[in-house]
């Protein structure tokens, strides 16, 4: 049985309100919300351009970490860009926390029609089914700067039954950051295969150095290890794997391939990681990589800034694609998803400006100015500058979507691998066993989404 | 004035009540209806009515979850209640004792309670931190490596001393006025009779404390079942899920984990966790109010 939005929203109109008015009280009392209406409405009367009224539209992002500035500080140069091309639109940018903070924000910001464009990760299938972006996000298809992005970067993470419905600006890998003073001391080389990590750990450990640095803190930060572990181990046995697991609903995790990705989770981290790993809290991460006291960080490559920020004690970043396999070709495969990008609301009553702010945010010139900054994955082909474009800027070779976001919602197994790893109650046997029956067990909280994506759209999103 | 006076009581409660109802009441019944439907909390995405799925899938597809919430649910509840009390009713003896530097003692007890959870939490955080938190140093010297909130053998009995002492301090206080209400009279009548301080603790203090005991056994028990906001600040319900209750759980499925977040099948694990409470809270309340009479 199928109930309308309105008629449930109806029926319960009053506890719904009374929640949302404790829960995000802000959303309607914020300068966004009450500045949208009375500046939106002149602008809905006369088209944009030059001599038209004021118009203000109302852009929301999470911020990260200490990105947050750089962020805020990029927005702001783009903004006054576009002033100067518009001077009667006034954009408000309102940066909202992370995390669950950022999520409920969001929610609530759309739900109350009062954010003009969002900020949205590049598209994963839990994307695609909240946001439906067919139907709540407009058409950026037509836009000419799409022209300038990287048809793969568009077809993985801005595309949903053949249109672009948002601009995705940057993209995220699971990489290897490294501390190139102490790997220069032992003389060690950036490693292409297992053996080759597992001995210059050997090194490391033998000279007395911490090998592996890992804020596990919360648990869901392993995530990234496991997405580089199946990405070199796992995947090239089964490029279908997640394909078949989205479109057909079928998953074996007991493979001998997936047992062996668990086998060497376990046994490297018991190993080479820092005792303390599993204690110590993510956004410390950055810092404490910084102190120089680590030869290597298993994360992702958005920490390269967040590294910089905190001022390393190294004189030299750098970074490699974690060689997990004994195939160095595999191993050469970076595991990516779609990070930051915009999505401009259906319900705008300004979707021209919204377009063309979007557009603007697109064109080269522009783009590569922010990225600059913000020092991201760049979706387009543009040349960055400083240590940290230079040390991943040739990792971007071979890149593949990661497994990081490809769980559809009500999948209720363990995706980061944290019951492995972080407890003593599995062996990799075992493990694989549990996660399979999770996996099952869940299937009628997910069945239902199987159909939505078809083997075409698969084609696509992993090539 | 007369024919009007007795409305007046019940114009003063209304605005408490609609209080009650609107911020209360009509949320609580939201959840139960929500815990009916696939309500995924996003804008402009269709609720479907699934009646009973929701409790079929947590009964059945989440039952491993299910029973490591619940397992992980009771030690921290039996042990915070257990010991929190014991060690309460302890202080607020000692305290009634008329020692030196008692009101320093129980200003020092009940700080915590003022702190908040947040800034317990965050203070425990800090304590316990792998990598040169002072707990840590000191069981350095005494050549113990400990990663308490990371290591899963003792995160959650970690989370359990800091709930302990956070709360210990409001629980003291009851069971401090509770004492102090117990007339002199009675210790007089037992001095004659010739009883020793310890046996006037457990024969004439203990008996004479029920009403505290049921207040302080059934808070504790309701806030260590539905409480997630400690667990939130120092584990976040890790690791490997071995601190992350039911209040815990119902938060991460409803707000947090992003790929599983699932406010419609959180509703159910909330109402789950309501029968729970209600049943327990029943039970205990049942008991001890027997025993108060007894007594």
């Amino acid at each position: 049985m199928s109930l309308s939005r309105r008629r449930l929203l109806g029926s319960f109109a009053l506890g719904a309100g009374a929640v949302v008015a404790a829960a995000c009280g802000q959303s309607t009392s914020s300068p966004a919300g009450t500045s949208a209406p009375a500046t939106s409405a002149p602008a809905a009367a006369a088209p944009a351009g030059a001599g038209a009224g004021p118009v203000t539209i109302n852009v929301i992002a999470w911020n990260s970490g200490s990105s947050a500035e750089a962020f805020k500080t990029a927005m702001s140069q783009i903004n006054d860009q576009f002033k100067q091309k518009r001077p009667n639109v006034t954009v408000n940018f309102e940066p909202l926390g992370q995390g669950a903070t950022w999520t409920n924000a969001q929610m609530a910001r759309i739900a109350g029609q009062t954010t003009d464009v969002t900020a949205t990760y590049g598209f994963a299938p839990q994307d695609i089914i909240n946001f439906q972006p067919d139907t709540q996000f407009l058409d950026l298809s037509s836009l000419s700067s799409i022209k300038s992005f990287d048809q793969t970067n568009v077809a993985r993470f801005m595309t949903w039954k053949g249109k672009v419905w948002q601009m995705t600006l940057a993209y995220v890998g699971h990489i290897v950051w490294t501390n190139e003073d102490m790997l220069a001391k032992y003389n060690l080389k950036h490693p292409t295969t297992y053996a080759e990590l597992q001995s210059m750990s050997d090194t490391l450990k033998a000279n007395k150095e911490m090998p592996i640095f890992y804020a596990a803190k919360p648990q869901t930060a392993l995530n990234r290890l496991a997405s580089q572990i199946e990405m070199t181990v796992g995947r090239p046995k089964h490029p279908n794997f997640w394909s078949d697991l989205l479109v057909q609903g079928k998953a074996d995790f007991t493979t001998p391939e997936w047992v062996e990705s668990f086998k060497r989770a376990k046994e490297f981290t018991s190993k080479y990681f820092d005792p303390a790993f599993s204690g110590i809290d993510y956004p410390t991460g950055a810092g404490l990589f910084a102190t120089g006291k680590y030869a290597m960080w298993p994360e992702g490559s958005f920490s390269g800034g967040d590294i910089m920020a905190a001022k390393p004690t190294f004189q030299k970043l750098g970074a490699f694609t974690a060689p997990w396999s004994d195939d160095a070709d595999a191993n050469a495969v970076q595991p990516v998803y779609g990070d930051i990008g915009w999505a401009g609301l259906k319900y705008t009553k300004n979707p021209e400006i919204v377009l063309e702010w979007i557009d603007f945010f697109g064109q080269k010139e522009n783009f590569k100015s922010f990225m600059q900054v913000l020092q991201y994955y760049p979706t387009q082909a543009v040349d960055l500058t400083g240590p940290v474009p230079t040390a991943e800027a040739p990792l971007l070779k071979k890149t593949a979507v990661s497994k990081a976001r490809l769980a559809l919602p009500g999948m209720t197994y363990d995706t980061s691998w944290s019951e492995l790893l972080l407890s003593d109650q599995y062996t990799p046997e075992t493990y694989a066993q549990y996660v399979q029956k999770n996996f099952d067990d869940s299937r009628p909280q997910w069945q239902k989404y199987i159909g939505l994506f078809d083997a075409d759209w698969a084609k696509l999103y992993f090539s | 004035m007369g024919r009007t006076a007795g409305i007046w009581p019940y114009v003063c409660l209304v605005p408490a009540l609609a209080a009650f109802i609107f911020l209360e009441i009509v949320p609580a019944l939201g959840t139960s209806i929500f815990s009916l439907t696939d309500y995924s909390g996003l804008p402009h995405a269709p609720i479907n009515w699934v009646g009973l799925q929701n409790y079929h899938d947590l009964l059945t597809g989440g039952q491993t979850f299910l029973i490591r919430a619940l397992q992980v649910t009771a030690i921290f509840s039996l042990l915070v209640t257990v010991v929190q009390n014991g060690l309460a009713v302890l202080i607020a003896w000692l305290l009634n004792s008329r020692l030196r530097g008692q009101i320093t003692v129980r200003v020092l007890v009940f700080l915590p309670v003022v702190l908040g959870a947040t800034v317990n939490g965050l203070t425990w955080y800090v304590m316990f931190n792998p990598l040169g938190g002072p707990v840590t140093l000191l069981l350095a010297e005494l050549g113990i490596r400990a990663n308490l909130l990371g290591n899963a053998a003792t995160a959650l009995y970690a989370v359990i001393w800091v709930q302990i002492w956070a709360n210990l301090g409001f629980s003291m206080m009851v069971y401090l006025a509770g004492m102090q209400g117990i007339p002199a009279e009675v210790y007089e009548a037992g001095k004659i009779d010739g009883t020793s301080p310890w046996s006037a603790f457990r024969h004439l203090t203990i008996p004479l404390l029920a009403p505290s005991i049921t207040i302080n056994v059934l808070l504790a028990i309701i806030g260590t079942i539905t409480g997630y906001e400690l667990i939130f600040v120092l584990t976040d319900g890790g690791p490997a899920f071995t601190s992350q209750t039911l209040g815990m759980w119902v938060f991460n499925q409803a707000f947090f984990i992003s790929n599983n977040r699932l406010p419609g099948y959180a509703a159910t694990i909330a109402m789950v966790q309501f029968m729970l409470v209600f049943a327990i809270a029943l039970v205990a309340q049942y008991y001890l109010r027997r025993r108060e009479a007894v007594l």
